[in-house]
């Protein structure tokens, strides 16, 4: 990972999580962020008449997608075949890069809009490990790219840097000393991107949804940027999940309901595009070509399995605000393409490793503020659960930890050894003579907090003692 | 004179070991409200730290092991919202007799609104009057019970409850996660004692066991004069009476 705060030296989360707890700067800006998001988000909610409803219905139209996912994707396919677009399948992050850097080479550069899911099969490196060129064109990204850090935020990515870093990069790349000032940074990142809309030769996007009954591809921004990126190049790749199909258009807008409200806190982001086909033979503008390629990459096998809900996830990052976790560590010290708790379900999906199997599901305190603020409810505490069973049936916990797990299960199924464990401690407690341990014990805990001992009488103890009382 | 309500108390292993303060305030609250609570001995775990890190077999286990411990038809109180989830929401997935204890299964809060009403007052003279609430993550979003413990806190003349901002906010204890994720877990203690602190109050009330070992933790370390009590606890310390009928 390439991070500002030091991710390079960091084994794993749990090191990167160490570090990023202790930047005083990082925790400032991720509260003042996150804080600002929640609430621009809980007023736009406010605008609809009843939000649960309008809850349900995105959920609805989430879940009628992936009740027949294969049916639907046919449908998309046929559809946008119909539309005059290529489809192409991509079993994983590999193939899916390959596609896409065969589509682009030889056309000069490629211009790219925000897409998680090119984060996510790490495009740009192939891109350019290929000698083709591209430029991101949100403005995050850009600057990001600019910065060689990834995003630390599905939908604000970089949420973590202040408008004087912000000038500091974009002043550095256009040779000007600019002001702290976000309207002349974006004014000015505006001039420069514009040069690069017009060199680009390919487009590359995201998409949001995909609309089966019509073939369209549905893509959200606030820049404009996308449109650009979309329709300017002679042809456009459009990299797409393949859980991110919806069956029909009225679904599209049961979800577009909710998606800008969670994601930034407005009732429609400044662009909708609704891609079907490229350029007619009337039309002035618009790519003569248009590749939609399907990404599986795990997703095919997460249907399948007790996490499945996630798939209904629209990656409007809004569980990444509430989550507390999040609030403290910010993206990057997860170190994976997905932040936050549905970070914590998609990096076991796409990238299934120790990593994200067995350490990084216990990085959560199942307060479930997640699934309370979720625009399509899924259950992300139930969902993180199971992926903490399923490493436990797979194995994967350290040896001491199964046993320590092991032995503690064997004393509480036997209340007469859980007594005897219980008058021990009870025993040691009153020859220590102190209600609570502070530099005994174990360092995790006694390090910041101080630790009861067992208690001198503990209740079951009170509790005969009081029945034999007349 | 109504027949007593029965009522078979799960005292859970962190107030039996840890805590017993908690579960004679349980009892004597109880019994002052008219209540007959019994303790069957038999219980010791509920199961939830192992289900929590992915134990499901012994999770199971002891779920089996409580609901034979806590066999009966009275309604079963549980003086930690985290140990009433594990009974209510996921003893109906692990064993086929789940559904039936978890039917039965009230936290504290919720069994102090069930019954006619009651009224309290603070203790003697000096006695801590105001107040502040930290929701627990389980009961409220877990159980959806958001209600029962500020009413019952409502009810408590000549004290002041002062609001808590983010009480919502998980105080960082998580179980397990307080030593796996410890900067985390501590992180986030801190920002709940100073929101804790800012309202003045003297007193930190919690209805889960988990919290009240997370916050106990981090006022002690501090040596902070706040104190955090169960809501049983703030019960028992003042006169409490059941309300007289009109």
């Amino acid at each position: 990972m390439s991070g500002p705060e030091g991710q390079k030296a960091a084994g794993d989360i749990r090191d990167r999580a160490r570090l990023a707890v202790a930047n005083e700067r990082l925790r400032l800006a991720l509260a003042t962020a996150t804080g600002r998001l929640l609430e621009r988000s809980a007023r736009a909610f406010d605008t609809l008449p009843d939000q649960r409803r309008a809850k349900g219905q995105a959920r609805a139209a989430r879940q009628h997608g992936l009740a027949n996912l294969d049916v639907h994707l046919e449908r998309f396919v046929a559809n946008c075949v119909k539309n005059g677009m290529h489809v192409h399948f991509a079993a994983d992050a590999g193939e899916a890069a390959r596609i896409v850097c065969e589509l682009a080479k030889d056309q000069g550069s490629v211009i790219k809009s925000k897409s998680m899911a090119t984060e996510e099969i790490h495009l740009n490196d192939a891109l350019l490990s290929r000698g083709i060129d591209v430029i991101e064109t949100d403005l995050g990204e850009w600057v990001l790219q600019l910065a060689k850090e990834k995003p630390a935020h599905i939908v604000a990515p970089a949420l973590h840097k202040t408008t004087a870093e912000f000038a500091g990069i974009i002043g550095e790349k256009i040779g000007k000393t600019l002001p702290e000032d976000p309207a002349a940074l974006v004014t000015a990142a505006r001039a420069r991107l514009r040069e690069e809309f017009i060199r680009g030769g390919v487009g590359v996007s995201g998409a949001n949804f995909g609309v089966a009954e019509t073939g369209t591809l549905v893509l959200i921004t606030n820049e404009g940027n996308g449109r650009l990126v979309t329709s300017g190049p002679r042809t456009h790749i459009a990299l797409m999940g393949i859980e991110k199909v919806v069956p029909t258009l009225d679904g599209v807008v049961a979800l577009l309901r909710v998606l800008a409200r969670s994601g930034s806190g407005q009732k429609l982001t400044s662009y909708t595009s609704f891609i079907s086909g490229p350029r007619r033979a009337d039309e002035p503008d618009g790519p003569d070509e248009i590749h939609v390629v399907l990404l599986d990459n795990g997703r095919s096998r997460t249907l399948g399995t007790d996490q499945w809900e996630s798939l209904l996830c629209i990656r409007c990052g809004a569980c990444l605000n509430a989550c507390p976790v999040y609030q403290r560590i910010g993206g990057h010290a997860y170190g994976s393409t997905y932040p936050g708790p549905i970070g914590l379900i998609a990096t076991a999906m796409v990238r299934p490793d120790e990593e994200s199997q067995a350490v990084m599901p216990h990085a959560s305190s199942l307060c479930g503020a997640c699934h309370e603020i979720c625009p399509v409810q899924i259950d992300l505490p139930r969902m993180i659960l199971s992926l903490r069973a399923q490493s436990v049936a797979e194995g994967r916990p350290p040896a001491l930890e199964r046993m320590l797990f092991w032995m503690a299960a064997f004393v509480f199924r036997r209340p007469w050894l859980y007594r005897a464990a219980l008058g021990l401690g009870a025993f040691f407690a009153r020859l220590v003579g102190r209600s609570h341990l502070r530099s005994f014990g174990p360092k995790a805990w006694t390090r910041s907090r101080d630790l009861p001992m067992v208690a001198k009488t503990p209740f079951r103890t009170w509790w005969a003692e009081r029945k034999r009382r007349p | 004179m109504a027949e007593p309500k029965r009522l078979s108390l799960f005292a859970t292993c962190l107030v039996d070991s840890l805590y017993p303060r908690v579960g004679q305030a349980v009892v004597e609250t109880l019994e002052r409200l008219g209540c007959q609570v019994g303790y069957p001995e038999g219980q010791t775990c509920c199961g939830l730290p192992f289900y929590n890190n992915g134990f499901v077999d012994e999770a199971r286990a002891l779920a089996e092991r409580t609901i034979d411990a806590m066999a009966g038809e009275e309604t079963v109180v549980v003086p930690s919202g985290s140990c009433a989830w594990m009974m209510r929401e996921i003893y109906p997935t692990l064993s086929e007799r789940g559904a039936k204890l978890s039917s039965r299964v009230r936290e504290y809060s919720e069994v102090l609104d069930e019954l006619p009403g009651f009224r309290a007052k603070t203790g003697a003279e000096g006695a801590p009057r105001k107040l502040t609430y930290h929701p627990s993550c389980h009961l409220t979003r877990g159980l959806g019970v958001d209600a029962p413990p500020r009413r019952a806190l409502a009810r408590i003349e000549g004290t002041t409850l002062c609001p808590l901002k983010g009480e919502t906010q998980c105080c960082g204890f998580g179980g397990t996660f307080s030593v796996r994720y410890p900067e985390i877990s501590t992180a986030m203690l801190e920002d709940k004692l100073a929101d804790a602190a800012k309202t003045g109050a003297e007193l930190l009330v919690v209805t889960d066991v988990g919290c009240l070992m997370q916050l106990e933790g981090g006022l002690k370390r501090k040596e902070a004069a706040t104190r955090v009590v169960h809501l049983s606890e703030l019960l028992a310390e003042g006169t409490l009476e059941p309300e007289k009928k009109v």
